[in-house]
């Protein structure tokens, strides 16, 4: 019966969300570790431009998703690294969990992280940067919708890197390239809210939703033999 | 606008693209065929399922 | 139909005993090499260059190689989808051989796309990269595939390698229309210049060159991937006698240090 399985796959999915954050709240590693880790990519950034000629605020958005990428690797090898110590990943096969609710949860956990770090990496861009905000509707759109995307696609290429040696060189590789639209389309909306023109920046929405839809569409299909495997 | 160049100039973008061409392809070819034969070796001929 | 080292054919069939040469991938391997030396006559000399009003002169020339080399590369990658779609579905060595050696073949095609497509932008742009929309996003393909090569060389189990990169396959090629949407609605916003197209108008014997071109990449590709293919299915073969090898090689040990053998179990090698 369908509504029992979405049931039990969102159970399962708050499960793993909530063991996620506790670990999380218990070894803080996103806090003290990837979230400066952001704060530094900004800085850098600023020693790579010119930080006196306006490059830094016309550059802006980009320099921002480009920070929230790169800052996203460190989360998602985080979130399944807890899963490869020590055996749990092989726990969490025999576990009798949804794999789709797995999926879901470990998503989940990566798109709160993420959010996390995008707060703290607007509040960066807005003082390092000075750039002003406009346009917030279209901003916080923008940033639910392209995390969800990258939480997606995050939580599936994380579990196939997961078992491997190389997980730490092969996950960038394979993520990229992929999220590529989210850092086209999520530099256009910003763009689009802090020229508070923001008609186009809209669409730009709308792609980040379809790649958000698409890519737990196919997570939820694609993680349990994924999940076999790793 | 678009940029006129010198004949002779031209000539020599299309050469390196056909030299390009031919040997990054003839490269390519070259060393599968020769990866074959390496694994071929160790093959036994009944295992060959091609021939 | 064996064949032994002493009866491979004589003259031109004559096929190397150890190789992954057949008759029929002899035949179209010189169907392939007489056709790329008809091509070459074709397409530099035989067709005239473009003296049209927004001539790119003998510089068309370079898009009957850039085309046909950038439709092999789409049709090796949606090879390899479908092959990891049908791995996913018989789970036979041959559907995963099949995905790889295409994937391969896409990367090297690939390669060559970006190369041409470079030369061609110079010869318009004056540099060597413009962020063309279309090439941008080979690009992008081209590091996505080559991350789906390091994913195959990264998982040594033959069973679980091609089942993930199956997925990969698969979900990768989806990739491909999202990226080049994406890129090309960018480019489309920040086109200051205007930027020469990629498709510059041709006809007549021009028209037959980039047709018999893409003709002969596709010839190619098949041709390559005969190699390819049995190359794959000859190494995942050695791969398990190895396997099979290294296990008798325990047994024959256990035996010898006087202990008892437990029952052997071989593991069934992939049909």
């Amino acid at each position: 019966m369908p509504d029992l399985v979405a049931d039990s796959m969102l159970r399962d999915a708050a499960m793993v969300v909530g063991k996620d954050l506790r670990l999380e709240w218990r070894s803080r590693v996103t806090l003290s570790q990837i979230l400066p880790f952001a704060l530094l990519v900004l800085i850098l950034f600023a020693f790579a431009l010119d930080p006196d000629r306006r490059i830094l605020e016309e550059a802006t958005p980009g320099l921002f998703w480009l920070a929230v990428l790169f800052s996203m690797l460190l989360a998602i090898q985080r979130a399944y690294a807890v899963e490869t110590t020590d055996g749990v990943i092989d726990a969490l096969r025999l576990s009798d969990l949804d794999p789709a609710g797995i999926f879901l949860g470990k998503a989940a956990g990566i798109a709160l992280h993420l959010l996390v770090l995008e707060v703290a990496l607007f509040a960066g861009v807005t003082v390092l940067y000075g750039a002003t905000p406009h346009g917030y509707l279209l901003l916080v759109a923008t940033l639910v919708l392209a995390t969800t995307g990258l939480a997606a696609a995050g939580s599936l290429y994380g579990v196939l890197a997961a078992g491997l040696r190389v997980r730490d060189t092969l996950l960038p590789i394979l993520m990229l390239p992929v999220v590529a639209p989210v850092l086209i389309a999520g530099t256009e909306a910003f763009s689009a809210a802090y020229a508070n023109s923001s008609g186009d920046g809209w669409k730009w929405c709308g792609l980040l939703a379809a790649f958000s839809v698409l890519y737990l569409a196919i997570g939820i299909f694609a993680f349990e033999p994924l999940l076999e495997e790793s | 606008m678009p940029v006129v160049l010198a004949e002779a100039s031209a000539w020599s973008y299309v050469t390196v693209t056909y030299v390009a061409t031919v040997g990054l392809l003839g490269g390519y070819t070259a060393w599968i065929l020769r990866r074959g034969r390496k694994v071929g070796r160790q093959l036994p001929p009944e295992e060959r399922t091609w021939s | 139909m064996t064949s032994t080292p002493s009866d491979t054919g004589a003259g031109l069939l004559r096929l190397h005993p150890d190789g992954t040469a057949s008759r029929g991938s002899r035949i179209l391997g010189i169907v392939v090499l007489v056709s790329s030396v008809a091509f070459l006559y074709v397409a530099l000399v035989a067709s005239a260059p473009d003296r049209s009003l927004d001539a790119q002169g003998e510089l068309v020339r370079i898009m009957y190689v850039h085309v046909p080399s950038a439709i092999a590369c789409y049709t090796a990658f949606f090879v390899t989808a479908v092959a990891s779609g049908m791995y996913l579905w018989r789970r036979t060595t041959g559907w995963d051989a099949l995905a790889a050696s295409s994937a391969e073949i896409g990367v090297v095609f690939t390669a060559l796309t970006l190369l041409t497509g470079s030369i061609w932008g110079h010869t318009t742009w004056g540099t060597w990269w413009e962020w063309d929309p279309r090439l941008t996003s080979t690009a992008l393909m081209f590091v996505l595939y080559l991350g789906y090569l390091a994913l195959r060389r990264a998982i040594l189990d033959p069973t679980s390698r091609a089942k993930q990169s199956a997925i990969l396959g698969i979900i990768a090629f989806i990739n491909v229309p999202i990226v080049h949407y994406s890129v090309d609605w960018w480019r489309s916003l920040h086109q200051t210049a205007t930027v020469a197209s990629l498709d510059p108008q041709i006809d007549g014997l021009r028209l037959f060159a980039l047709m018999f071109g893409m003709v002969l990449a596709m010839l190619l590709y098949v041709w390559l991937m005969m190699h390819r293919f049995r190359l794959a299915y000859a190494e995942a073969a050695l791969e398990s006698k190895g396997l099979d090898q290294a296990l008798a090689e325990r047994r024959a040990e256990a035996r010898a240090d006087g202990g008892s053998v437990p029952p052997s179990v071989t593991p069934e090698g992939g049909s």
